[in-house]
């Protein structure tokens, strides 16, 4: 029945506008950047979308995803410690598993734990590193509530060739050194790079959860990772066609924590993972179609020896995933203002490990329904989605969102309404002895209103502003509880809300051939149990900051680039309802680049945490104090 | 006026010397109440439920400058001026943690455990349970009990024994130690020590995975065993020759009851009542049996289960742990009438009482 109400009204939708506006074939202009783009990105018009700037990217190259994440972006990131420790990224109050991390489109957070570790993920792989914050259900899928991350290799098809080497050094025994090259022409985008990373990073740290505060130094903190990552587009006779391969290593010890006693451990970890996807697209007249397949195996090996006399292991687990994703979608352009999608997903998911009661495979199908259509007043866009898995019953998704331009080029107003869901991961399903098949997937409803003033000339400068205030309402959130004696299990156990509002502003200032870049960030978030039913009814959910702010300011002349980099995060709880103290960190850029005869050459130096703060993100993991980075850029 | 001065100097004397001679002098200034031992979601706590049934939560925090207890602290015991505080970690690195019975402040941290599970006293010593009962593919591997110098507050020495050995008892100059099989879930024993020579001089065979042990009016042991558990048919778990053993404290004869309605497979499921002559324990409820009767009761005493459970050995009071983030304590009377309720840390699992 709401699937015929979903029909009608976007049947009515159609003819409302299509029958306004039908021009011929040779008439409709659609945009060629629209044609080979990622689908989502169509529809990325209506939503707050961040794209983080090339520089940033550029500086903090040599670190993991969540580093960049934490630095740049309105993001709260969990973090198990510096330096490979788990970390996840959760965004507007959300947590990491209502996080999606999207690579050219394809889904990458964990089959197993549902959310995507960034330490895993290099900060300078990507040319393009997007947030879009509160990302629609309909469109990403499950678990959007927070969110989504876009990373991106984009095709360049003009005739240029580079060859570069990076390489950078830093405090506690860090080292980084990654090989790039791209080449492309008008028909032929190819980009490719291949890095080693390693880091013992024993840093000091002031153990303030120890009797007398005492100065204590990691060990068994130890990483290295090597990978590589390969990007091809094609564009042959209108055929757009691009190839995407991924593939990493990484190894690492896992540090002991603060507390009573010496940091003491003997876990490792090792994650390799390889991806790889094909993709076609082709404009047909008035229809745009996309087909891509991708190939996702992950594998965890984690082990604990228990004791340094222990030989063998205490705990020995191996988990493996492996993914086959399939995507097709067909867009009529009715005018080259308005267009309708329709897209159909197959997956099929396997999990492989001792954890489980044998093999687990999943199959699963999803239909997504959406028209946008963009006047000159502004854009709108309305989503449909359902997903059928053969094991779950996710709910119907919708939403509407808009845009209306309510001074040309001054200012914007945005609204959006949608549904999300998260649904229940092959853990939180199948672990053994503590699994629950019974467990529904959490949904519910997320509210957004924006203002955005475009780049405006003022202040000696352009600057622009964004603001959005939000709500999210989640049901039958899934956490983990004790059910009988020492058993822990997944639950849904009750509501949150969600709500807060961010605002985000940059200035540029040229003088001369000289720029200011200047950036300032603020969110608020209040998050909180909303089961009236539980003991923490109206409490704060667990490290969910109330506070974050983000400033950056940066200064290209001629050679020289300079930059400071600043954030502010505010206390947070713990899940026993600890306190875990806010931090204030500062970071300082510099860079000089050079050319000789045969190469441009960019030396970079940088200060992290400059006023040596001793701080956690999640409570008893210790994070580094000051460390220094150098590195060199060349390009031949 | 100079016989009033000299009475009352005279007063003044006599009330210090009747002061400074008493035996109550140390529990004047001890600490009095109920301490909760919380394992903890991703740290440890203890909450203090005062004479006046007011609560303090993370009460080892208060006194202690905000430092946590760690992960996980599993059980707690008192020996006259120290609280000690096992606490087994997840990391091999587990310790004592000691404070003092008069304010709960850090006194010592001994270390050097991989997983330490009980503590109990005798001859100026105390024994630490220390091992997880298994190796790498989860297969039996015996462990042992530490000696602690209490002057030093350090390891001293060990004594082999069973696999995943946990509660420990003495009796007379006897240290029962019950070996669970830990992690392997291989073991069936009862490890006696002789306290003086600290040798094992008996190892006594029991139902299956011996866990929580608790002495009677008549000196005999009763050891709470929570079977081998099967998970093939998860969510449904079995428990195999899961049962009470009693021990006798003369010969060591054995005779064991049958558990075969086991739904709760803690760790901390006996105790014994005020006068010692009534034992407590959990299967799919809470039973009371009397350590004269030749067969398990048929009757709950109080139909439910918990994470833990003590007796209050002032008032018989029955101290009920419910596992849960947060966790509580619920008290019910030697008659199993719920007298009060009180929200504590999380995952509680065990009350120590100071009076």
């Amino acid at each position: 029945m709401k699937l015929k109400f979903v029909f009608v009204l976007l049947g009515s939708f159609l003819s409302l506008y299509g029958s306004g506006q039908t021009l011929g074939i040779d008439t409709i202009h659609i945009e060629s950047v629209d044609i080979v783009a990622p689908r989502l990105q169509h529809f990325s018009a209506t939503e707050k979308t961040v794209q983080i700037d090339s520089i940033l990217i550029q500086r903090y190259d040599g670190k993991d995803l969540s580093n960049l994440l934490q630095k740049t972006s309105l993001v709260n990131v969990s973090s198990n410690g510096a330096f490979g420790g788990l970390a996840t990224v959760g965004m507007r109050g959300a947590s990491g598993t209502h996080t999606s991390v999207n690579w050219n489109g394809i889904p990458v957070n964990s089959l197993t734990t549902g959310s995507a570790d960034l330490s895993l993920i290099n900060a300078g792989s990507f040319d393009e590193v997007q947030v879009i914050y509160g990302a629609v259900g309909s469109l990403y899928g499950s678990g959007t509530l927070g969110g989504a991350i876009e990373l991106s290799n984009s095709p360049d098809w003009k005739k240029k060739s580079t060859l570069g080497i990076m390489s950078e050094v830093g405090s506690f025994s860090n080292t980084k050194t990654k090989l790039y090259g791209k080449y492309s022409n008008n028909w032929i985008s190819y980009s490719g790079q291949a890095f080693f990373q390693y880091g013992k990073n024993d840093f000091s740290y002031t153990d303030f959860h120890d009797f007398g505060s005492p100065t204590e130094r990691l060990n068994n903190n130890e990483n290295r990772a090597f990978g590589t990552i390969q990007d091809m587009h094609l564009k042959i006779n209108e055929h757009y066609i691009d190839l995407g391969v991924w593939y990493q290593v990484k190894e690492k010890n896992i540090a002991g924590l603060m507390g009573i006693g010496d940091p003491v451990s003997f876990q490792k970890q090792r994650d390799s993972s390889f991806k790889a996807y094909v993709g076609w697209k082709k404009l047909i007249g008035k229809f745009r179609l996309e087909v891509k397949s991708a190939y996702l195996s992950d594998y965890l090996k984690y082990t604990d020896r228990g004791s340094a006399t222990n030989t063998g292991y205490k705990i020995f687990s191996e988990i493996e995933s492996k993914r086959w994703l399939n995507d097709a979608n067909l867009r009529y352009y009715l005018t080259d203002k308005l267009s309708v999608d329709v897209n159909g997903k197959y997956n099929w998911l396997k999990g492989i490990t001792n954890n489980y009661q044998g093999d687990i495979i999943e199959n699963e199908s999803r239909l997504t329904l959406a028209t946008k259509y963009s006047p000159s007043i502004g854009t709108f866009i309305f989503t449909y989605g359902k997903e059928w898995n053969s094991e779950v019953n996710p709910p119907e998704m919708y939403s509407f969102s808009s845009l209306f331009h309510l001074a040309p080029h001054v200012l914007n107003f945005r609204a959006k309404g949608s549904t999300h869901y998260r649904r229940p991961t092959f853990n939180e399903r199948y672990w053994n002895n503590a699994g629950n098949l019974d467990l529904k997937s959490e949904n519910g409803w997320n509210y957004e209103l924006g203002l955005v003033m475009l780049p405006q000339k003022t202040l000696g400068g352009s600057l622009s502003v964004d603001l959005n205030a939000y709500k999210a309402l989640n049901d039958d959130l899934i956490a983990w509880q004790p059910e009988s004696g020492t058993i822990w299990k997944p639950m849904n156990i009750g509501k949150t809300v969600i709500q807060g509002f961010d605002i985000e502003a940059n200035h540029v200032k040229n003088i001369r051939k000289n720029s200011l870049h200047t950036s300032l960030k603020y969110a608020y978030n209040d998050s909180y149990n909303n089961d009236k039913e539980s003991e923490e009814y109206k409490e704060t959910l667990a490290y969910r900051p109330h506070h974050l702010v983000k400033f950056s300011s940066d200064y290209l002349c001629g050679r020289w680039d300079i930059g400071a980099l600043g954030t502010l995060r505010s206390n947070t709880n713990t899940w026993e309802g600890d306190q875990v103290d806010g931090n204030l960190l500062i970071d300082l850029n510099g860079a000089y680049r050079f050319d000789t005869k045969f190469a441009k050459i960019k030396l970079t130096g940088r200060v992290e945490n400059l006023l040596d703060e001793s701080y956690e993100i999640v409570r008893f993991y210790p994070m580094p104090g000051r460390a220094y980075y150098f590195g060199v850029n060349v390009i031949f | 006026m100079n016989r009033f001065l000299k009475f009352g100097l005279g007063l003044l004397i006599a009330s210090f010397v009747f002061v400074s001679c008493s035996d109550d002098d140390n529990d004047i200034s001890k600490l009095k109440g109920n301490f909760v031992l919380n394992e903890g979601s991703t740290n440890g706590s203890v909450s203090l439920i005062d004479e006046d049934d007011q609560v303090t939560l993370n009460y080892f925090a208060a006194a202690n400058s905000g430092i946590s207890l760690g992960q996980y602290p599993q059980s707690m015991a008192m020996n006259g001026d120290y609280i000690f505080i096992v606490v087994t970690t997840v990391n091999g690195a587990g310790y004592v943690e000691v404070v003092t019975a008069t304010d709960f402040k850090h006194f010592a941290t001994i270390s050097g455990f991989s997983y330490p599970r009980e503590i109990a006293f005798a001859n100026g010593k105390a024994y630490v349970s220390n091992g997880n009962g298994a190796d790498a593919s989860y297969s039996k591997q015996n462990n042992e009990v530490y000696i602690i110098d209490l002057e030093t507050m350090t390891k001293n020495g060990e004594i082999a024994v069973g696999a995943g050995p946990e509660k420990m008892i003495v009796s007379g100059n006897k240290l029962f130690v019950v070996n669970s099989g830990g992690w392997s879930n291989d073991d069936n024993t009862v490890s006696v020590i002789d306290v003086d020579t600290d040798k094992v001089v008996e190892t006594i065979t029991v139902k299956s995975c011996p866990k929580d042990m608790v002495e009677d009016a008549n000196g005999d042991l009763w050891v709470y065993c929570s079977g081998v558990p099967n998970y093939d048919n998860y969510p449904s778990v079995s428990y195999t020759n899961a049962g009470i053993s009693k021990i006798s404290g003369d010969t060591y004869a054995v005779s064991s009851f049958d558990l075969t309605n086991l739904s709760s497979p803690g760790i901390k499921n006996i105790a014994i009542s005020k006068d010692e002559k009534t034992v407590y324990y959990m299967s799919d409820a809470v039973y009371a049996m009397s350590i004269t009767a030749t067969a398990l009761p048929t009757a709950k005493f109080i139909d439910a289960t918990f994470y833990g459970m003590d007796v209050n050995p002032q008032n018989g009071n029955l101290w009920l742990c419910v596992g849960a983030n947060p966790g509580k304590v619920i008290v019910y009377s030697s008659t199993a009438e719920k007298l009060k309720e009180f929200t504590v840390g999380a995952m509680p699992n065990s009350t120590t009482f100071s009076y």
